[in-house]
C-alpha cells in the first residue's frame, strides 16, 4: 500500500491542479502545507481512496466540487480556493455542488466539506462564508421547515480544534435546525483549512 | 462569468421597471447564446435568499427563448419579483457553443445589493452568467478562457447580445414619468470574468456606456493609490474625457473597438491572436505602466515647475500637466 501522502500529493497533482490551469503556480506554492495538514485533517489515515471529480467524463457540465476524498473512516468533498484576491465567490452554489456531485458518484453518505483557503484571506473567506450560509439557512427554514427564525452573520461563530487544523462553522443557537439543512444537502460539517 | 450592470438613469427608476430591464438584459443574454450556439432552457428557478436554496424549493419560471427579448415576460417576471419576494432567478441553459459543451447558469438579480450582501461577489451586478462545461478535456469554468478557446464564437456572442440590446425597447419608468429606453441605453457595463477576479487584467470590459466614466473608472484602480488619490475619480474622469482620442487610439491596437457616439458608449472586443485574452493583459499591464510613470513624473516634475511658475500648485495645472503627459506616453 503507498504512503497516504503520496496519494494526496497525487490528488493535487492529477486533480486540482490539472483541472486549474490559471492556478498552477499557486498550488506549487502551497502543495507542502496543503498535504501536510490535509494529512492531519484526516486524522492520520492509512488508506485513501479520492476521485477527480472535476474530470468531465465524471461530471459533464454539471456543478461539482473540486475532489472527493474516502478514508474509510470519513468521507470529505473538497473545494480549493487558494485565489481570493479580489474574486469573493467562495460559496456561490456551494451546497448545489456537493449535492450534484454525490449525485453523479452515486453516493449515498454524508460527507464533510473542507473549504481550502490562503491563511491571509482567512477574514474575507470567514465573512464572506458566514454571510451567504447566513441567508440560506433563514430562508432555508422560513421557506421549507415554516418556522420563523431569523439568524444573523453574529449568530455563527468558526469553532477552532486542538487536534486538527480544520475549523468548523457553526451557529450558536438553532443548531438542531442547522444540522437538519445540513443533512438535507448531505453534509456533515463546513469545515475552513487555511494553508 | 459574464457580469452586467445597469445604468441607473439621474431620474432614478421605480423599483418594477429596473427589474424590467435586468430580467430583460438576462433574456437577452440567454438569446444571443442560443442564436450562436444551440442552447435550451433547462430549467428556470426563482429563489430567496441564496441559488442554493432552489435546489429543494423551486419557484419554477417560465422562460422560452424567442428570436427576441418577450418584453411581456419580461414585464411580468419584474411583476412576480416583486409579488413573491424573490431574490433572484437562475437560468440554466444547456446546449453547445463551437466545440464547447457547455450549461450556462444566467442569474437575474433583485437588485444590485444581492450578490454582495450573500458573499457572491464583491461588486455590484444585475445579472451573472456562469458557464460550465468542456472541451474535449479541457474543463471551461468562465468566458474569460472561452475567448481563447472559442474566440469567433465569443465574439459574435457579444455582438449578438449588443445587436439585441439595441433592438429591445422597454417602456421605463422614471420619477419624472415614464420613458421609452432601449436596453442599450441602460447598461452601464459588460464584462466578462476570469473566476469572480475584478483585477483589471482579469476582467474583459466588452461594452462601457457612458464610456469616459467607467474607462475612467477602471484607469483609477490600476493607479497605485498614493498617487491615484493626488487626482481623485473626477480628475481622473476629466483627464479620460480630455485624452479621449488618444485613450481610443490606444485601444484599438488591443481591441475590436465600436464607438457608438450618439450614446456615449463604446464596445470593446479583444482582438485575435492566440490567446485572445492576452492581447487584454498586455493592454492593462501597459496602460498600468504608462499611468504610473506619469503620475509619477508629473508628482515629481510638474508639481515643482507649477510651483516655481506660480508658487503655489493648483488642481487645474496639476491635471493639464499630467493630460500632456499621457497624451505623450499614449501615441
Amino acid at each position: 500500500m503507498s504512503d497516504p501522502r503520496s496519494i494526496i500529493e497525487e490528488l493535487i497533482e492529477k486533480c486540482l491542479k490539472k483541472y486549474d490551469k490559471t492556478h498552477k503556480n499557486k498550488y506549487e506554492e502551497y502543495k507542502g502545507e496543503i498535504i501536510s495538514k490535509l494529512f492531519k485533517a484526516f486524522g492520520n489515515p492509512t488508506n485513501i481512496n479520492y476521485k477527480c471529480t472535476e474530470d468531465p467524463r465524471i461530471s459533464g457540465t454539471s456543478h461539482r466540487v473540486d475532489a472527493y476524498i474516502d478514508t474509510g473512516t470519513n468521507k470529505y468533498a473538497l473545494e480549493v480556493k487558494l485565489c481570493l484576491d479580489t474574486g469573493v465567490s467562495l460559496a456561490k452554489n456551494l451546497f448545489r455542488k456537493v449535492v450534484k456531485t454525490l449525485e453523479n458518484l452515486k453516493i449515498n453518505d454524508m460527507i464533510t466539506l473542507i473549504i481550502i483557503i490562503p491563511e491571509d484571506h482567512l477574514e474575507d473567506a470567514k465573512n464572506n462564508l458566514i454571510k451567504y450560509i447566513t441567508y440560506t439557512v433563514n430562508e432555508y427554514i422560513a421557506y421549507i421547515m415554516n418556522k420563523n427564525i431569523k439568524l444573523g452573520p453574529d449568530d455563527f461563530v468558526i469553532q477552532y480544534q486542538i487536534e486538527s487544523p480544520l475549523m468548523t462553522v457553526r451557529p450558536k443557537r438553532h443548531y438542531t435546525d442547522f444540522l437538519k439543512m445540513l443533512q438535507k444537502y448531505r453534509i456533515k460539517e463546513i469545515t475552513l483549512l487555511p494553508v | 462569468m459574464i457580469g452586467i450592470k445597469i445604468l441607473k438613469p439621474r431620474t432614478g427608476l421605480m423599483p418594477r421597471s429596473y427589474r424590467r430591464i435586468s430580467t430583460a438584459l438576462g433574456l437577452a443574454l440567454a438569446i444571443a447564446l442560443n442564436r450562436i450556439g444551440n442552447f435550451k432552457v433547462k430549467e428556470a428557478c426563482a429563489w430567496r435568499g441564496t441559488p442554493d436554496v432552489a435546489i429543494f424549493r423551486c419557484d419554477p419560471v417560465n422562460i422560452e427563448l424567442g428570436r427576441h427579448v418577450n418584453t411581456d415576460l419580461a414585464g411580468k417576471i419584474a411583476e412576480e419579483f416583486r409579488k413573491k419576494r424573490w431574490d433572484g432567478i437562475t437560468i440554466t441553459l444547456n446546449g453547445e457553443l463551437g466545440k464547447a459543451k457547455l450549461e450556462v447558469d444566467i442569474d437575474i438579480y433583485a437588485n444590485e445589493y444581492v450578490p454582495l450582501r450573500v458573499g457572491i461577489t464583491n461588486e455590484r451586478l444585475e445579472v451573472l452568467a456562469e458557464p460550465r462545461g468542456y472541451i474535449d478535456d479541457e474543463v471551461i469554468d468562465n468566458f474569460y478562457e472561452l475567448f481563447d478557446l472559442e474566440y469567433d464564437n465569443m465574439r459574435a456572442v457579444i455582438e449578438e447580445l449588443t445587436a439585441e440590446m439595441h433592438f429591445v425597447e422597454l417602456k421605463v419608468a422614471t420619477y419624472t414619468g415614464v420613458r421609452t429606453y432601449t436596453l442599450s441605453r441602460a447598461t452601464a457595463r459588460i464584462i466578462a470574468l476570469r473566476n469572480y477576479s475584478f483585477t483589471p487584467e482579469d476582467t474583459i470590459p466588452l461594452w462601457y456606456r457612458p464610456w469616459a466614466r467607467q474607462v475612467a473608472r477602471t484607469l483609477y484602480t490600476l493607479t497605485p493609490p498614493g498617487l491615484g488619490r493626488l487626482v481623485g475619480h473626477y480628475g481622473m474622469r476629466r483627464i479620460v474625457r480630455d485624452i479621449a482620442p488618444e485613450l481610443r487610439k490606444y485601444l484599438e491596437r488591443y481591441y475590436i473597438v465600436t464607438l457608438r457616439p450618439d450614446e456615449n458608449a463604446i464596445q470593446l472586443i479583444p482582438r485575435a491572436s492566440s490567446p485572445s485574452t492576452q492581447n487584454h493583459r498586455k493592454a492593462i499591464t501597459e496602460l498600468r505602466e504608462i499611468l504610473t510613470e506619469a503620475m509619477k513624473k508629473t508628482a515629481r516634475e510638474g508639481a515643482k515647475r507649477i510651483i516655481q511658475e506660480k508658487g503655489y500648485i493648483d488642481w487645474q495645472e496639476y491635471i493639464e500637466t499630467l493630460e500632456e503627459e499621457l497624451r505623450q506616453r499614449l501615441t
